[in-house]
């Protein structure tokens, strides 16, 4: 235990302390409020709600963001040659992983912490269901989360932190746009006696497990899948980095 | 303290590491040498347990290192080839989290930390970004994480790579100043290191054992081990070289008439007194010596020749 918190504090120091980091906080928190205000049409609504305006826009923000932080997490690591030195510590590889990938999220906590303004100006305005709005902050870790996840899998996976971002960006994308209705309708067109294929590539979009949190909604299934794709990821890690010394 | 039993390591179909078998005992410092692609550095991964062998094992003090990984690494201290730091800290926090992550506990921390720096000359730049450091100061940072916690077992993989000559002598004394309980594995390619810190010498070339020793059994692998050469005026050379060959202690005797020297070998173990017989055999004979010098074996052609390709009996030599 004592391992995966001093490796969470030396990661948290230096990805805080890293340009990607300002950048990201920085960037996440403009496109995030200004999304809630124009395409959001937060006033145009009329309602004490960020369900639709503010959340909707996260996955779509995370697909493109979030593989920046994760993407150096081994590659960096790989470059310096300190993987190495940490190999020949007397530390098992799971302090490691956990501490290097949760050092991640608290940054990205971090980030939706930094939009408390938009959660003041709207509990400002009007009466705010509470609930939904803190199942909608749920919500949107876990999303912020799984793309980390996966974004630091194929961190492990590549020297280049382009290709890393690169791939994880359109795997995170790719998740967002599955359940779009226009993608559904053009998978319609695709395999239009298929019904099942149609609804099974529909099934694997993160919107689908999202949507119920936006509502104020906290379901077991989508707790399950968010928690079941950080699991896979950060194993498939831990696996592929002992491999490497085999 | 530190032995390879039976070691092997193969990538794909190329054998790294062949039947390496090695021990490392308390008070010695092995330089394990060899030319580029012998398996030096593979070796030292595999110690550390930052590579797992293809066959046999490693062990650190009794401790399979991939069997009992965690408590054989605690007595570990290793610096890696090119010396890998974290660029954004300082050595201070630098030493701090490795020291953590040796579960050096908080009552010892600072004086561990202290120790180490102190021992690597590091206190000027203790608190100095890494990413603005020299090579050598980035070098004995890296240097002074391997000494974090007193370990028993050192493995160093070129220590004085890209240092200056000043920083390359710190380094070796303060090798010598720390061996004496410790069991220290150095690889280099800096013969001349050999001598000053090695009290034994492991030569690998294409992963296999070519030579194994003292580094004085190591000089003497040189061709030109033992030899004096004598440059004189006067006297029969004919004679000379006659007498020289039929005296006590003395190999070979040839002459170099182009030069004016005749060239004597000595037998392996000759005294001292070999030398005044030579002396007396050119004063009676009536020659005036020139010069009167010993050229005793070089490590870089002991080094030569126990690698070079073609070089005979190549499976092993002790």
């Amino acid at each position: 235990m004592s391992t995966f918190f001093t490796v969470l504090r030396h990661e948290f120091c230096s990805l805080l302390f890293s340009p990607i980091a300002v950048a990201y906080l920085t960037i996440f928190v403009f496109l995030s409020a200004l999304l809630t205000f124009t395409a959001g049409n937060f006033f145009i609504l009329n309602e004490a709600t960020l369900s639709y305006s503010f959340f909707r826009w996260h996955p779509l923000l995370y697909a493109l963001l979030v593989p920046a932080i994760g993407m150096r997490s081994w590659t960096q690591e790989k470059s310096q040659g300190t993987l190495e030195l940490l190999f020949a510590q007397p530390i098992g590889m799971s302090p490691i992983v956990l501490g290097k990938y949760a050092a991640a999220c608290v940054l990205l906590l971090l980030g939706l912490a930094l939009t408390f303004p938009l959660v003041a100006t709207v509990i400002w305005l009007g009466k705010v269901d509470m609930g939904e709005l803190i199942s909608g902050y749920i919500g949107s870790a876990l999303v912020a989360a799984t793309f980390l996840g996966i974004s630091c899998y194929f961190s492990a996976l590549f020297r280049s932190q382009v290709i890393v971002y690169l791939l994880s960006t359109t795997l995170c994308v790719l998740s967002v746009l599955l359940g779009s209705t226009q993608l559904e309708g053009e998978l319609v067109s695709i395999f239009p006696r298929s019904r099942l294929i149609v609804d099974f590539i529909g099934s694997l979009s993160i919107n689908q497990y999202y949507v119920g949190f936006r509502r104020g909604l906290i379901e077991l299934q989508s707790v399950v899948y968010f928690g079941g794709i950080i699991c896979v990821s950060l194993l498939a890690t831990a696996q592929h980095l002992t491999r490497r010394r085999l | 303290m530190l032995s390879f039993e039976n070691i092997s390591k193969t990538f794909g179909t190329k054998q790294a590491v062949r039947g390496l078998n090695l021990e490392v005992t308390q008070g010695q410092v092995m330089g394990l040498l060899g030319p580029n692609g012998a398996g030096k550095s593979t070796s030292m991964k595999m110690a550390a347990g930052c590579l797992r062998p293809s066959e046999g094992r490693v062990r650190l003090k009794g401790i399979d290192v991939w069997k009992k990984p965690i408590q054989a690494k605690q007595n570990l201290g290793y610096l890696p080839e090119r010396a890998p730091l974290y660029e954004d800290f300082t050595p201070v926090e630098y030493l701090r989290f490795i020291a953590k992550l040796r579960k050096i506990g908080s009552r010892d921390l600072a004086r561990s930390i202290d120790q180490a720096i102190d021992a690597c000359f590091l206190q000027d730049i203790r608190h100095q970004l890494i990413s603005t450091l020299s090579k050598g100061y980035r070098h004995r940072v890296c240097l002074a994480q391997s000494l974090l916690g007193d370990p028993d077992i050192l493995i160093f993989d070129e220590p004085t790579d890209g240092l200056d000559p000043n920083q390359k002598q710190e380094i070796r004394d303060l090798i010598k100043r720390i061996r004496k309980d410790k069991a220290i594995i150095v690889s280099t390619h800096i013969l001349e290191e050999v001598e000053a810190i090695c009290t034994d010498v492991y030569i690998m070339d294409y992963g296999k054992k070519v030579f194994q020793g003292s580094p004085l059994d190591f000089r003497a692998q040189s061709e030109n081990r033992s030899q004096i050469v004598i440059e004189f005026t006067g006297g029969d050379s004919q004679r000379i070289l006659t007498r020289l060959n039929s005296a006590e202690d003395l190999e070979t005797a040839s002459l170099d008439t182009e030069n004016g020297q005749v060239v004597v070998d000595l037998a392996e173990g000759s005294q001292t007194q070999v030398r005044n017989r030579i002396l007396n055999i050119f004063l009676e004979e009536n020659a005036s010596i020139v010069s009167f010098s010993n050229r005793t074996g070089k490590t870089a052609d002991s080094f030569r020749q126990l690698t070079l390709p073609g070089t005979s009996d190549r499976s092993s030599k002790a």
